[in-house]
């Protein structure tokens, strides 16, 4: 079952890596006055709150099983 | 601070801004209510799920749904923030004489084009739809004449028929302050200017052929005078308006007096 952790963090690596990107790219063409601060504040804490809490859940759950056992 | 960190083609003047504009928050309203749904929904049908079926939420089949919903509200957070981002970076500024159009599309695309309102031919406002006319917000289309004919629609901007009469009340400031024809020459669709004109009007006197009557009478008279007696005239006596013979052997042409 650890593949599928595996998978996730693979996941999360490239979400991150896209995410700080993008989060660059979107600060680097802000216009005087707006709201991107924020929105970027919000956004990257609701993607902190997410991760922290599946890393909350998958440290308490069993993951040495094998797929075999499963069925 | 930041400041209009966007490459526009010349530069930008914050004074010399007229109207700036973004997308109407209402035009945002579906696409709000979507992700707010993705986002809500299945927390919904997890807690049902969890008071109706309690067996589901035990052994591996948890890990998996909580991996999954992990994903899923990953990506739908980013969906969401995307689109906001695509809405929010919408922008119209119009200048004194020019309208500046910039497009944004998620994280990596954005598009900023530019408009001369001296080239603006026409502008129409829409208002279309329940949401539209009840919020009063529409679309502003900007077009412009010739053969390259670039047209600029402004979505969903608020009070459309200002925003419409705003450019078109611009664009008669800039011609009478150019001096220009409200005429369209053709080809490009650029104004003539009307200074240019004037002097080669100024010019046209010096240069143009007599075209009164009585200049016409004083040139005859002139030509009859200084014309040799019919003895010494040949086949090759030239009057104005008439073939020589030698002419016609050349192929008919007519030459006209220098004098």
């Amino acid at each position: 079952m650890y593949i599928f952790l595996i998978i996730w963090f693979l996941f999360l690596f490239a979400y991150i890596i896209f995410n700080v990107y993008g989060l660059y790219r979107v600060m680097a063409m802000r216009i005087k006055g707006d709201v991107i601060p924020l929105a970027v504040l919000i956004y990257s804490v609701a993607i902190i709150v997410i991760i922290i809490v599946s890393l909350g859940f998958f440290m308490t759950f069993e993951w040495s099983k094998s797929l075999t056992d499963l069925f | 601070m930041a400041e209009y960190n966007f490459p526009i083609p010349g530069s930008l003047e914050e004074e010399k801004i007229v109207l700036f504009i973004r997308r109407h928050w209402a035009s945002f309203l579906g696409q709000f209510l979507l992700s707010t749904a993705m986002l809500i929904l299945p927390a919904i049908i997890l807690i049902i799920a969890l008071v109706t079926q309690p067996q589901v939420f035990k052994g591996m089949l948890l890990n998996f749904l909580v991996m999954g919903l992990s994903i899923y509200y990953l990506i739908a957070l980013t969906v969401a923030f995307v689109a906001w981002i695509s809405f929010y970076y919408d922008v119209y500024i119009i200048y004194a004489d020019s309208v500046v159009d910039i497009v944004q599309q998620g994280f990596f695309g954005r598009k900023i084009s530019q408009l001369s309102i001296l080239r603006v031919q026409d502008v129409s406002s829409d208002i279309k739809g329940f949401l539209p006319t009840f919020f009063g917000f529409g679309d502003v289309l900007v077009e412009t004449a010739g053969e390259q004919s670039q047209n600029f629609l402004l979505v969903a901007v608020p009070q459309p028929q200002k925003v419409a009469s705003k450019i078109m009340e611009l664009h008669d400031q800039l011609v009478a302050k150019e001096d220009r024809e409200p005429g369209i020459i053709e080809g490009e669709g650029v104004l003539e200017s009307q200074t240019e004109d004037k002097d080669i009007k100024e010019e046209q006197p010096e240069t143009a052929p007599p075209t009164t009557y009585q200049d016409l009478m004083e040139k005859e008279q002139k030509n009859q005078q200084n014309q040799p007696s019919p003895q010494q005239q040949t086949s090759t006596v030239e009057k104005e308006g008439e073939i020589s013979h030698d002419e016609l052997d050349k192929g008919g042409e007519i030459k006209l007096n220098d004098k």
